[in-house]
């Protein structure tokens, strides 16, 4: 049927009696979920809570603004369901297919229109929405709880339509609309419903229809939200308020904005418990991961906020985190966690593209169907909640982050884990005091000798890192010495955020490169901005090592090669690597730079410092291992033993 | 439920302790029982220290003080 096995359920599951009970039948798109029964059974309460239980919407206004904002994704399973039961509840075809086609055409009443406008805007448009909407509903006669209502629908539908994408859901009957889906579900711009659905028996709606359509006069990012009314709930006396401030620390400001719907509250927290905290599948930081990806591609400000501050109490490094929200292929995540992204920004911004074949791609990455079928109902739900804010208007709970120079980290403590020293260093305490203030602040003031001593103290630093990339003891000193003679001059420019040892190593860096540079030879820069990365490495030399291969040997190498030889057997493989990856294990474990100073005296993410960190590592090793290894014979190759 | 492959990614945050606590033991458990990235893992750790400790380009003595001398021409007064 659908791409994940199904799995027999009881009779009683109740979530099931509960859906033949209100809709006559059991939704293929629940079938399909049979691997996770405790995701269905949270779903189904949200989607009862929005849309079954009595409220200021009539159940026939919300099926109607589920149908349209379905249409408008393309997506024909949800279309096909909920004409189903529209015309279950007594509504004629005719009419459902002007709902479809051209709402404005269909005798409905003012309020109705604006309610169908305003969902389109907010699953078309949803950075386009502004409290002039709202205002322009409210004129209408339309109250709060309604307004909040048809948010909550608009968010279910986004819900829904991922979740029946990602899971291959089979439609439950015959389409009445058939989707030419190229471009089905992207966020394309404007007018990109306009003729694009070529129907069988109906067309979609067309661009004259247009209020929802039209961009926002200007000035419209100023209309700050939250735009509803809300009531005062606290988490003393309402349980799921309590239930996010333990889990969080905090009651997100998403949430605090829908207390007219108590009852959807409840669901929320509920399918937030199931979906988002249970660790049992992938992980939270794995989940944390997808909703900061597809919010960031949502420009959802909010969101990314949010979860950028749970990642970081989740101990992700601010630095990872902004990695993700721009481009994750950069941000030197494991392939599986990439493959989990890619998979996720998939279903969610190109549904129309999405298939049998990621899923299968991902379980080539060594995720379960269960894994897999977990990070569909995630995309679901970051965009049930991306729409959600974006109708809600809810400001970040946090200051809007400042951007921490990645100087200010705490060398080696801030990305081990959630430590309350990292997390202190992380939120803008300093660093340990720089050991060469004192110089500095002399040196500052012209005192040459100040700055002598400071030379003193960092010449084999600088040496050691200029020589690493000019590789020849001429061309180093000279580099050596242009690097000393720009950092007296630009002192001035030196501001503390970085200590100053992280700082002269950057400016002998650049020393270093402009003698390559200069020397035109074949030791080709261009691999420096190659972030690409060239390949797989896959390490060789691995069988013959270890404790097992010969425990009579000796366990301390050092003794094969007198101390002046293995430092030239070092040299020579370290000269071998490319600049990249030298540079990176040179500052690293040559120079004993934390992660954090070493990304910052390249000018380098974190973790594009670790990615090529563990390359030239692997590739060291490579070179290395040879020389520093046993035979089968217990000998040392070169040297004596 | 680690792979190889995802051992081998985090190698060198491990070596460096940069990994949080649940990946840690999942990897220790993975080393435990997977002999080839067992053995990455001990002969890229020998050969770090090996590089660590080697002294690689440290500077000769003669030419830092040749440097400062040149300099401090350039810079005194
Ligand atoms: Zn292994």
């Amino acid at each position: 049927m659908g791409f994940f096995r199904e799995v027999e359920q009881p009779a009683a599951f109740q979530p099931f009696v509960a859906l033949r009970e209100t809709l006559g039948f059991v939704p293929n798109l629940f079938r399909a979920q049979t691997l996770l029964p405790r995701v269905i059974e949270a779903e189904a309460r949200v989607a009862a809570a929005v849309l079954f239980n009595a409220g200021a919407l009539s159940r026939i206004q919300k099926e109607c603004i589920l149908l349209k904002v379905a249409a408008a994704q393309r997506n024909a399973y949800c279309v096909a369901a909920h004409w189903q039961v529209l015309r279950g509840l007594g509504v004629p075809e005719e009419r459902l297919e002007r709902v479809v086609r051209a709402h404005r055409a269909a005798e409905l009443p003012a309020d109705d229109h604006a309610l169908l406008d305003f969902s389109l805007r907010l699953s078309r448009h949803p950075t386009w929405v502004g409290a002039r909407d709202l205002d322009t509903l409210r004129e209408l006669g339309l109250t709060d709880r309604q307004i909040l209502e048809t948010v909550l629908v608009a968010a279910l539908t986004e819900f829904l339509c991922t979740l029946s994408t990602g899971v291959g859901a089979v439609p439950d009957v015959t389409p009445p609309v058939a989707f030419d889906t190229a471009g089905a579900g992207d966020a394309a711009g404007a007018g990109a419903t306009a003729g694009a659905g070529e129907a069988a028996g109906v067309r979609l709606g067309t661009a004259a229809e247009a209020p929802w359509d039209a961009p926002p006069p200007a000035g419209h990012a100023a209309s700050a939200g939250p735009y509803l009314a809300t009531a005062g709930l606290r988490p003393e006396t309402f349980p799921p308020f309590a239930f996010f401030r333990e889990r969080f620390g905090f009651i997100p400001g998403i949430f605090r904005a829908q207390t007219l719907c108590p009852d959807v509250l409840d669901a929320e927290a509920e399918m937030v418990g199931t979906v988002l905290l249970k660790e049992d599948l992938l992980t939270r930081t794995q989940k944390e991961y997808i909703l900061l990806a597809i919010s960031a591609t949502n420009l959802n400000t909010y969101c990314v906020a949010v979860h950028c501050e749970m990642l970081r109490n989740l101990g992700i490094p601010d630095d990872l985190s902004d990695q993700i929200a721009v481009d994750h292929h950069l941000a030197g995540l494991s392939p599986a966690d990439t493959a989990l992204l890619d998979f996720a920004l998939t279903l969610a911004r190109r549904s129309a593209a999405f298939g049998a074949d990621d899923i299968a791609g991902l379980l080539r990455h060594g995720f379960s169907e269960e894994q897999a079928l977990e990070a569909v109902v995630m995309t679901a739900l970051t965009r049930f909640l991306n729409t959600l804010q974006m109708g809600l208007g809810t400001r970040p709970d946090f200051r809007p982050r400042r951007a921490f120079p990645v100087e200010r980290v705490n060398p080696r403590t801030a990305a081990a884990g959630p430590t309350d020293e990292a997390m202190g260093h992380l939120h803008g305490e300093g660093p340990e005091p720089d050991p060469d203030d004192d110089l500095v602040t002399l040196a500052r003031a012209r005192d040459a000798k100040a700055f002598g001593e400071l030379v003193r103290r960092h010449a084999g630093r600088v040496h050691r890192t200029v020589f690493g990339i000019v590789r020849n003891a001429e061309d180093a000193e000279d580099a050596m010495q242009d690097a000393l003679l720009r950092a007296y001059q630009s002192l001035d420019d030196f501001r503390g955020t970085a200590r100053f040892s992280t700082w002269l190593t950057r400016i002998a860096v650049n020393a270093g490169l402009d003698k390559v540079r200069a020397r035109k030879t074949h030791d080709s820069l261009d691999d420096l901005r190659d972030d690409a990365e060239d390949g797989e490495f896959q390490p060789r030399f691995v069988q013959a090592w270890g404790p097992a291969a010969s425990p009579a040997a000796s366990d301390d190498p050092e003794r094969a090669h007198a101390r002046a030889e293995r430092r030239a057997l070092v040299e020579a493989a370290l000269l071998t690597l490319p600049l990249k990856y030298r540079l990176a294990v040179m500052l690293r474990d040559i120079q004993q730079m934390s992660t954090e100073e070493a990304a910052a005296a390249l000018g380098l993410g974190v973790p594009t410092l670790k990615t090529r960190l563990l390359r030239g590592r692997l590739m060291l090793r490579e070179e290395l291992a040879p020389h520093f290894q046993r035979r089968p014979a217990d000998a040392w190759r070169d040297g004596d033993a | 439920m680690l792979d190889c492959k995802h051992v081998v990614d985090e190698l060198s945050n491990y070596l460096d302790d940069e990994v949080a606590a649940a990946l840690r033991q999942e990897i220790g458990a993975h080393l435990g029982e997977c002999r080839t990235c067992r053995a990455l893992y001990d002969s890229t750790r020998r050969i770090l220290r090996i590089v660590t400790d080697s002294r690689s380009f440290d500077i000769p003595e003669e030419v830092s003080e040749r440097i400062v001398q040149r300099l401090m021409k350039k810079i005194e007064p």
